[in-house]
């Protein structure tokens, strides 16, 4: 119950944030209208008390159409300033989801699944929450006019009272619907993503062949369809059940409302109360009842989005969390010695299992490193621990003998750079997407990435493009599309825009190359190699390729987690141990 | 409104007819419930004071229990309304999503897929979240009702006091309800497309929360990004904020007209009232008509009505528009999808030859395949070889007949591919068993990811699982073979890369031993590290024995042993031989091959 008052708070806090101007404007507007309402029907029974007493029926027509104004008008306008209200509370959680997610200075949000599905859910989910200045402000409509409502009751006789609490009975019918639903959508949205998933292959080109030559059509179809009907059964019966009750709960409130008109009938019968009054009465039951119609929608919406502020809150947690992890030290200018890995071990959150351990290696200022071994051996890990994606559990990384914990993350990665295989294919302007390699230098003139567009080989793609540098590149805004390789050779370019970085990482970045292409890259990255050493700094290349590794100072040799050899290709070589086997392994294809 | 009315009762008979009676029923209540209101309160001054004016009060009495009657079965109704609309939107959802399915997956040509103007249509009729029509049916209800309650309450207006107010008050409400749901529909237009420079903001934020979760921490471009995640949305938005002022201002404007309207209604009323030539039933009564009336413009259901139209009649064209970007094969006969699968022939490994074959994708004007000639001879493996781009993969799909090519013949067992109808290509495409570059991962079990379309015989399964080494890998996982390949669910599993790879590789094999005659491999070895990729090399040959074979790859490890290689290039074959007559003849195989062999033979001290 705490978490959903705090949960209210966010929201509240969220609408006001947003745009106090607008939040207030519109509960005035909203407050108004919900008096409106009300006071039509009193319009009507000053009208009736007036022709029945033949006085002058110029008030009440007033009332009655002031009413009718204030409802119209207010409509519109608050329809108006309610949009753009949502518009800019949309804007502001965007900008406060963005921020969070981005500040947190490691990754495993995005590798710890239960972690990523929070932020997922609240990703998809948070754009319901703009709903939140309709549901504050529906919820006040009902407050207020239901208070008018109780005022031109009470007049009548306090005991009237008591029909607004009956309406109540509907309240808690539907709160408990809702609840339900809710509870129903949870548990059926795996049954959504796997229907969307299953759509997404049956529509998509690529793999339309062997969706057909395996014969999937119509199993496929049918699972998407089956999928689908397990989503929607649980959702239907919870509503049907809510419904059921809501039902009873409008009976109860008609019966009530027949006895609170025989009621008024007889205190007029004994003259307590006027014609106009049995009207009123008469025209507010229904309101009453439409009142309680629309909380209970805002009772529905609300729970909705009690949860999504839930996701919300959860993320600022988790972000205050995690950011305490960090130092303040600057990284060296230059790298003299190297850096050294002494007794590193890490393990990923939520498993048992070490992804690497007891490594021990120096990797000396000025060299090329290779990393090599098979799929899940711990390269990747130690390239993550390198840049401080992740900070080891046991054991420590030292920068010219200054630990790396107490180094600020953000300084430390100002003097790395890095490609990898799964690059990223901006949807921007070339320049943008060799400039974010190097984001201080992005409205530097053209020629300050001469050498990181020769170093990534892309002078040839660069010169094709329509606009040059300024060419919009990707599908999705109708920009220039490239093949998989000019891709791969605009993020290079990108890893190479860093000047004299202390070091820099290719994790397999040419893993899906044709054979010549590969060897281009090899060369670039020798070359690279050569230019980083001005400054000490260190080259790192992760390959499963062992051709391409060959002439690195050092490889490199990773089993299982553990770092099983070290040393130059032809001292490994005639060591005849791990490395020379996969080499002779991978050599047996061209003899 | 009509047509998603009769859309509701041919696709759910019994929701939309009691969707449709409730709503009408609920019209006729709140009508009695207006008129009976006057009555009551017409006789209520007499009935008061008594005396020998006074109604019966047996009569009186009736009268106000009949009141009471109707608001509570008004009150049911409203309520039934609701679950009536539910209850059809729920059961629309499965034909309509059935539906647009069928249409996607009804030919074996796959032209339709790639096409934009299709995307477009499917996307239309299934709408947001899949509630493309669903947005149409839910409100339908309601919007019949209002509908009718205010032409009835116009015509009680018309009876009791004035037929002309009671046409200009139809007017305006008219008016303002189409003028409500234009907006409506005009701020969920923008709202749903959203703007190029909006779009582009939502792009910002992915690429935040998650797509470049590495690079965006690395190389420090976070307040470039929420920069820019800032700036595209204010320029998405401006546009849209300008609009909707214009439109306020005009909306103001239709309301104070149907205001107008209700003040010379509400001033002739009251007039008419002074003059005593209305009686109290009649003012009542007209005044609670009118207040209906003019409440009861739903431009909201009104707008909601007219997009679910508009998917439906998406979902209508969606068909036609698939036909006509498969190259107009002709149209699917309106086949249940659980037929559209034929039974795997047994033909044996087949002969394909393709004679001077031109290929372009439509909308297209580049050739991706110019004069290709080439032949998988039965139970030959061919290894085809090329840089990224060549067209190894369109070639794939020309040879399953998912698309026609431009010009030339491919002979399938000498039958030209162009001359068979869907039914016949449909058969030929069951004799292949690919594993494709994007090859297909199924959110669903272990097993289904191999079976799904066959009768699971175990041994087979056991064996194909054997043959690429995802047999340990499933022993180890939680349900075996009946586990979920899908994180999200309890009990599910996620695959590496590698193992996808080899699932999808079992996939084909298992299809081979129940009878598929053409193996098809692309890039089989991609994702797999150097000492898996040699084991499956070694098992390649043993796998493609007694079938035809197609191997693509740029690893020549993976094409070496193939009976005959060729060399895609210029979307053309260039080069053909086995493995040592190419390298003989030092073309280009020679020339790629050197490359990178010298990487493991020069220099080292092992070589």
């Amino acid at each position: 119950m705490r978490d959903k008052w705090r949960s209210f708070g966010v929201l509240t806090r969220l609408t006001f944030a947003a745009s106090p101007i607008l939040a207030i404007a519109e509960i005035l507007l909203v407050i108004a209208m919900a008096i409106a309402g009300p006071l039509q029907s009193y319009g009507v029974a000053s009208i009736v008390n007036a022709v029945t007493k033949h006085h002058s029926l110029t008030a009440g027509t007033v009332i009655l159409f002031a009413a009718l104004v204030v409802a119209f008008g207010g409509l519109v306008l608050s329809d108006a300033i309610r949009s753009r209200l949502e518009d800019e509370i949309e804007a502001n959680l965007q900008r406060e989801m963005l921020g969070l997610a981005t500040a947190l200075p490691g990754i495993a949000h995005h590798e710890q699944p239960e972690i990523a599905d929070r932020i997922g859910a609240a990703r998809e989910e948070f754009r319901r929450l703009r709903g939140t200045a309709g549901t504050i402000a529906s919820g006040l409509t009902v407050l207020f006019s239901t208070g008018t409502v109780l005022v031109l009751l009470a007049s009548v006789h306090p005991l009237l009272l008591l029909l607004p609490a009956v309406g109540l009975v509907r309240l808690w019918a539907s709160a408990r619907t809702a609840h339900a639903l809710r509870q129903a959508i949870t548990a059926t949205m795996q049954y959504n993503r796997r229907h969307n998933r299953l759509l997404q292959l049956a529509e998509n080109p690529r793999h339309g062949l062997e969706i057909r030559a395996f014969g999937m059509r119509g199993p496929l179809t049918d699972r998407l369809l089956e999928a689908f009907e397990l989503q929607n059964k649980p959702r239907m019966d919870a509503q049907k059940q809510g419904r059921l009750l809501e039902l009873s709960a409008r009976c109860v409130f008609g019966i009530a409302y027949g006895v609170a008109i025989v009621f008024v009938l007889w205190l007029a019968r004994h003259g307590n109360a006027t014609p106009g009054d049995v009207t009123m009465v008469m025209l507010l039951a229904p309101q009453t009842d439409q009142s309680a119609q629309k909380l209970s929608a805002s009772v529905r919406a609300l729970v909705g989005m009690l949860d999504i502020a839930g996701h919300v809150q959860w993320l600022r947690d988790y972000a205050n969390r995690q950011n305490a992890w960090s130092g303040a030290d600057e990284p060296p200018r230059v790298l003299r010695e190297g850096i050294e890995l002494r007794d590193v071990a890490f393990s990923y959150p939520n498993t048992d299992q070490a992804a690497v351990h007891g490594i021990n290696v120096l990797l000396p200022a000025g060299s090329t490193v290779a990393l090599v071994g098979d799929n899940g051996a711990g390269k990747s890990t130690i390239v993550k621990l390198l840049s401080r994606l992740y900070d080891p559990i046991a054991g420590h990384i030292f920068i010219d003998n200054t630990d790396l914990r107490t180094i600020s993350p953000q300084a430390w990665r100002s003097r790395i750079s890095a490609g990898f295989q799964d690059f990223v294919k901006y949807q921007y302007t070339a320049r943008e997407g060799i400039g974010l390699g190097e984001p201080t230098r992005l409205d530097r003139p053209d020629t300050d990435y001469n050498a990181a567009i020769d170093a990534g080989d892309a002078r040839a793609l660069i010169e094709r493009l329509p606009d040059g540098l300024d060419t919009q590149l990707g599908k999705r805004f109708g920009g220039t599309e490239l093949s998989g390789g000019q891709w791969q050779r605009l993020a290079l370019a990108r890893a190479f825009l860093r000047e004299q970085p202390l070091l820099v990482l290719l994790d397999e970045p040419a893993a899906s190359l044709d054979p010549e292409s590969e060897q281009a890259l090899f060369d670039r990255f020798t070359a690279a190699s050569t230019a980083t050493r001005a400054t000490g700094g260190i080259t790192l290349l992760v390959s499963h390729r062992l051709s391409t590794v060959r002439n690195a100072d050092l490889i490199l040799v990773f089993d299982n987690g553990q770092l099983t050899e070290i040393g130059t290709h032809d001292e490994l070589l005639a060591a005849r141990g791990q490395y020379a086997e996969l080499f002779q392994l991978q050599a047996d294809a061209y003899r | 409104m009509l047509a998603l009315l009769r859309f509701s009762i041919s696709v759910a008979r019994w929701p939309g007819i009691r969707l449709l009676a409730f709503s009408i029923a609920a019209a006729i209540t709140s009508l009695a419930q207006l008129v009976l209101i006057g009555q009551v309160v017409g006789r209520t001054p007499a009935f008061v004071s008594g005396g020998s004016a006074a109604p019966s009060f047996g009569g009186f009495a009736a009268l106000v229990v009949a009141l009471v009657l109707v608001f509570t079965a008004d009150g049911a109704l409203t309520v039934l309304v609701d679950m009536s609309a539910q209850q059809l939107t729920y059961a629309s959802d499965l034909p309509i999503n059935g539906e647009i399915s069928r249409i996607m997956v009804a030919s074996p040509r796959i032209g339709h897929l790639e096409s934009s103007a299709v995307a477009d249509e499917s996307r239309l009729a299934r709408g947001m979240g899949n509630r493309g029509i669903w947005v149409g049916l839910f409100p339908l209800g309601d919007l019949v009702r209002s509908r009718l309650l205010a032409i009835g309450a116009a015509i009680t207006v018309g009876i009791e006091f004035s037929w002309t107010v009671a046409c200009l008050l139809l007017f305006t409400t008219a008016l303002v309800e189409w003028w409500s749901a234009r907006m409506s529909n005009v701020e969920q237009g923008m709202w749903r497309r959203g703007t190029r420079t909006e779009r582009q903001s939502d792009y910002a934020y992915e690429l935040g929360l998650g797509g470049a979760a590495k690079e965006l921490r690395i190389f420090g471009f976070r307040t470039w990004l929420l920069d820019r995640c800032e700036r595209d949305w204010l320029a998405g938005m401006a546009p849209l904020w300008r609009a909707r002022r214009t439109a306020t201002v005009r909306t103001l404007g239709v309301y104070g007209v149907h205001l107008a309207a209700l003040g010379v209604a509400v001033w002739l009323l009251a007039r008419d009232a002074t003059s005593g030539s209305l009686g109290l039933t009649a003012l009542t009564t007209g005044f609670t008509a009118i207040l209906r009336l003019a409440m009861s413009a739903n431009g909201i259901a009104a707008a909601a009505v007219e997009r679910g139209t508009s998917s439906l009649q998406a979902l209508r064209r969606l068909s036609d528009i698939a036909v006509a970007e498969r190259d107009g094969v002709s149209a699917p006969a309106k086949t249940p999808v659980s037929a559209l699968d034929p039974a795997r022939p047994s033909q044996g490994p087949p002969d394909v030859r393709f004679e001077d074959v031109w290929f372009r994708y439509p909308g297209s004007d580049v050739d991706v395949l110019r004069g290709l000639t080439l032949s998988i001879g039965a139970g030959e493996a061919i290894g085809l070889v090329g840089v990224n781009g060549a067209g190894k993969s369109t070639l794939v799909h020309l040879l399953a007949g998912a698309y026609k090519p431009t010009a030339g013949r491919i002979l399938v067992d000498g039958v030209d591919l162009a001359e068979m109808d869907d039914d016949q290509i449909a058969v030929w495409q069951r004799r292949i068993a690919p594993v494709t570059q994007d090859f297909l991962r199924l959110p669903l079990s272990v097993a289904d990811n191999v079976t799904l379309a066959e009768p699971a015989r175990d041994q087979l399964l056991t064996k194909a699982a054997a043959a690429t080494g995802i047999g340990a890998v499933v022993e180890r996982m939680p349900n075996g073979w009946n586990t979920m390949l899908d994180r999200s669910v309890a009990g599910g599993a996620e695959l590496s890369e590698g193992q996808w790879q080899r699932l999808a590789l079992t996939r084909a094999i298992y299809a081979v031993s129940s009878g598929a005659g053409l193996l098809v491999l692309d890039e089989p070895a991609a994702a797999l590290d150097v000492r898996s990729e040699a084991e499956l090399v070694d098992r390649y040959l043993g796998l493609a024995q007694g079938v035809s074979a197609l191997l693509i790859s740029h690893r020549f490890s993976v094409v070496r042993n193939a009976d005959r290689i060729c060399v895609l290039e210029g979307g053309k074959i260039r080069e053909q031989g086995t493995h040592d007559e190419l390298i003989a003849t030092s073309g280009r195989y020679a020339a790629m091959f050197e490359l990178q062999a010298s990487r493991y033979v020069t220099g080292g001290a092992d070589a």
